[in-house]
C-alpha cells in the first residue's frame, strides 16, 4: 500500500511537470500583452530544420547605437530585459537592461547569444524562435518570407510566448 | 565459532550437500566437519538462480516499450494538423496515465506479469518525455531546449525508486548526461548544478543495487569535467588538459572500486568502478600517446590559463593519492591481498606523481619529453593493472589490460614504421605481428585466468 501511494505521487508529479508548462505559456498567451514584431530574413538553408520554421526578429540583433544600455555588461547567457515601444503596427526596442523597469513599460526577457563588438549589436533570444508546423508544410511559409509577422504575448514578468504568425497580414493556419 | 552464513543459491547448495556427503563417506572428513562446512551455508530465500527466460521476457518487454513510445511519438508528429490542440494534450496525458496504471496492476497488484508490467511503467516514462516535446510543439517554445531533457530526467527518477525500476533509472541516468553535454556544449557554461543531481542518481543506484546505472552515472562525470575543462581553455591546447583530467580522473574512480570493497555494504558495486574507472583512464592515457594530437599544441599555453582545471585536477588528484594511501594501509592489514594491494597502490600513487608533472609542464616540456612519459606511463599502467587482476583475482582487470596492450602495439606500429617500410611490408609485417601477438596472448590469458580460478577455490 505504501508502494502504491508513493507511485501515485510520483506519476502525479510528472503530469503536474507538463500542466505547469502549459499553465505558465498558457497564461502568458492569454493575460500577456499581444504585440506585433517585424520578423527578418533567415539564411533560407536554415529555415527549415525538420518540421518548424526558424525566426528571427528585429530585437533579435539590437543596435547599441540606437538602443540604450545603460553601463552594463553583457556576457553571453546573461538573463536581459528588452523594454518596447510602440511605432506604428510594429513594437521595438527602446532599450536593454540587467534588471526588468518599474516604471510600468513592456520589457520581454531573454537571453544574450553573444555581443558583437565590432558592429556594437547584441544578439539576444528570446524563446521565441519556432514555429512548429505540419510536416513538409514549412514551404509556403518560407516562400512569402518577406511580409511574415509574428503576433507575440509578452507578460507583466516579461515571458513571452509566440501565438500566430501572419502572412500579409493572413494568419497562417494549418487544417 | 559463529561465522557469517553464506547465501548461495539452491542448486548449489545441494550440489554441496551431495558432495559432503561424498567426502564423509570417501573418509576425507567426519561428521563434525561436515556439519561445520554445511552450517556455514545457507540456500538463498527465494531462489536467485539465473532466470534466463524471465530476463528474454524482461528484454522484449522491453523493446515492446520503446518501440510502441517510438510509435506514439511520430504519430503525433505526423498527424499534427488532424488533431485539435487540447485533444492531443489530453491524449498523451491520458496515454501517460494509462501505462503507469496497467504496469503498476501488472507488476504489484496482480503480481502475475511484473516484467511485462515495469516494461509497460517504462512505457510510461517515455510517454512522459514525449509529452514534454508535444507541449513544447503546441506552445511553439523553444526557450532554452536542453531543460526539456533535464525535466525528462528528474521526472522520471520517483518513477524509478517507487516502481524499483532499474531500466527507467539507467535511463535518467542518461539523459542527464544528455543534458549536461547540450548544456555545457552547446551554451559554454559549467553546469555545476550536474555534479549533485549525479550524485543523487548515483546515490539511487546503490539502493537499487543497479551497476549499469551507477556505470554510466560515473561515465557521466567524467564527461561533464571533461566538457567544463574544454570550455573552460577555449583553445586546442585543452586536448591535453582534458585527458591529464580525465586520466587521473578514471584512476579515481578505479581506486574507489578497490575501497568499495571494504567500505560498502554491496560489494557488487565495485564492478562498476573498477570497468568504467579503468576503461576511462587507459584511453584517456592511450590518446596521449599520439604524437599527431601533439602536434596541435600551442607552446606557451600552460595550466594556469584555466581557473576550473586547476581546481579540478587539485581535488581529484588530492582524492586519488588519498584512495592511494588507503589502499596501501589496507595492504599492510589484510595479509592475505597484501601483494595486489600493493601494486595496485603504487599504480595509483605513481600515476598520479607522473601526471602531476605533466600538468604542471604542459606542452612547455616539448613534444619528444610529453611522448616519451606518457608511452611509457601507459607501459607502466598496462603491466601494472595486469598483475594487480592477477593478484587480485579480476579477470575484467587482466582483459582489459590486454586489450588496451594490442591496442598500443597497433598504434606504436603505425607510429614507427608507416614512413620507414615499404607499404606492402608493412602490412604484411603488422599481419604477422597480429597473428602471432593473438596467439601468444590467447595462449596466455587462458592460462592466467584458469590458474586465477583454481586460486580462488583455493582461496
Amino acid at each position: 500500500m505504501k508502494r502504491r501511494y508513493w507511485f501515485t505521487l510520483a506519476v502525479a508529479l510528472q503530469i503536474a511537470v507538463l500542466f505547469v508548462m502549459m499553465g505558465a505559456k498558457g497564461y502568458t498567451l492569454a493575460y500577456g500583452t499581444k504585440i506585433y514584431l517585424k520578423t527578418l530574413p533567415v539564411d533560407p538553408w536554415d529555415l527549415f530544420r525538420g518540421d518548424y520554421v526558424i525566426l528571427r526578429y528585429e530585437i533579435s540583433e539590437l543596435d547599441l547605437k540606437t538602443v540604450t544600455s545603460g553601463s552594463d555588461i553583457y556576457n553571453r547567457n546573461d538573463k536581459v530585459y528588452v523594454t518596447l515601444e510602440e511605432q506604428g503596427k510594429y513594437w521595438v526596442a527602446r532599450s536593454v537592461s540587467k534588471r526588468r523597469p518599474d516604471d510600468g513599460s513592456l520589457a520581454i526577457s531573454g537571453t544574450v547569444r553573444y555581443y558583437n563588438e565590432y558592429s556594437n549589436t547584441l544578439h539576444v533570444i528570446y524563446g521565441i524562435e519556432s514555429y512548429f508546423v505540419p510536416q513538409h508544410q514549412g514551404r509556403s511559409i518560407e516562400d512569402s518570407r518577406a511580409t511574415l509577422d509574428a503576433e507575440v504575448s509578452v507578460d507583466r514578468w516579461g515571458n513571452s510566448g509566440l501565438s500566430r504568425l501572419f502572412i500579409n497580414g493572413e494568419e497562417v493556419r494549418f487544417q | 565459532m559463529a561465522e557469517p552464513q553464506k547465501k548461495v543459491p539452491r542448486r548449489w547448495f545441494k550440489w554441496l550437500g551431495d558432495e559432503v556427503a561424498d567426502w564423509k563417506s570417501a573418509g576425507i572428513i567426519d561428521d563434525n566437519q561436515a556439519g561445520a562446512i554445511l552450517s556455514r551455508y545457507e540456500e538463498s530465500a527465494h531462489g536467485e538462480e539465473p532466470d534466463r527466460g524471465g530476463r528474454l521476457i524482461a528484454t522484449i518487454a522491453v523493446l515492446g516499450s520503446l518501440l510502441l513510445g517510438i510509435g506514439v511519438i511520430i504519430f503525433f508528429a505526423s498527424n499534427w494538423q488532424v488533431l485539435p490542440k487540447w485533444f492531443k494534450v489530453a491524449l498523451i496525458i491520458s496515454s501517460i496515465i494509462a501505462a503507469y496504471a496497467t504496469g503498476y496492476w501488472l507488476a504489484f497488484e496482480r503480481k502475475t506479469y511484473p516484467r511485462v508490467g515495469q516494461a509497460l511503467i517504462l512505457l510510461g516514462a517515455i510517454l512522459y518525455g514525449s509529452g514534454i516535446w508535444l507541449i513544447a510543439q503546441i506552445f511553439h517554445i523553444n526557450a532554452h531546449y536542453p531543460n526539456g531533457i533535464l525535466f525528462w530526467s528528474l521526472g522520471i527518477i520517483p518513477v524509478a525508486v517507487a516502481a524499483g525500476s532499474i531500466p527507467i533509472l539507467v535511463g535518467s541516468s542518461l539523459l542527464l548526461t544528455l543534458w549536461t553535454i547540450f548544456e555545457q556544449g552547446q551554451f559554454g557554461s559549467t553546469n555545476l548544478i550536474y555534479l549533485p543531481l549525479s550524485a543523487v542518481v548515483l546515490a539511487l543506484s546503490y539502493r537499487l543495487k543497479s551497476r549499469t546505472a551507477a556505470g554510466f552515472s560515473l561515465l557521466g562525470l567524467v564527461i561533464w569535467v571533461a566538457i567544463a575543462t574544454g570550455v573552460s581553455f577555449r583553445g586546442e591546447e585543452a586536448i591535453l588538459y582534458i585527458f591529464l583530467l580525465t586520466a587521473i580522473s578514471g584512476l579515481l574512480i578505479f581506486a574507489l572500486g578497490r575501497l568499495q570493497v571494504s567500505w560498502s555494504r554491496l560489494p557488487m558495486m565495485k564492478t562498476p568502478y573498477r570497468i568504467v574507472g579503468l576503461l576511462v583512464f587507459f584511453l584517456s592515457l592511450y590518446l596521449l600517446t599520439f604524437s599527431g594530437l601533439m602536434r596541435v599544441f600551442r607552446y606557451n599555453s600552460s595550466a594556469a590559463d584555466s581557473v576550473f582545471f586547476m581546481v579540478a585536477f587539485g581535488i581529484i588528484t588530492a582524492f586519488a593519492v588519498m584512495s592511494g594511501g588507503l589502499i596501501l594501509t589496507k595492504a599492510k592489514n589484510d595479509l592475505r591481498e597484501q601483494k595486489g594491494l600493493s601494486v595496485e597502490a603504487a599504480l595509483v600513487l605513481t600515476v598520479a606523481v607522473v601526471l602531476v608533472i605533466l600538468a604542471l609542464l604542459g606542452p612547455a616540456a616539448g613534444r619528444t619529453t610529453l611522448l616519451l612519459t606518457t608511452n611509457i606511463l601507459l607501459f607502466f599502467a598496462i603491466v601494472t593493472v595486469i598483475i594487480s587482476g592477477y593478484l587480485g583475482r579480476e579477470a575484467a582487470l587482466i582483459n582489459i589490460g590486454l586489450v588496451f596492450f594490442v591496442l598500443d602495439i597497433i598504434a606504436r606500429y603505425f607510429d614507427f614504421f608507416w614512413d620507414m617500410l615499404d607499404k606492402s611490408l608493412f602490412f604484411m609485417g603488422g599481419g604477422l605481428l597480429l597473428l602471432a601477438g593473438g596467439f601468444l596472448l590467447e595462449r596466455n590469458r587462458r592460462k592466467i585466468i584458469s590458474e586465477m580460478k583454481v586460486k580462488i577455490y583455493e582461496a
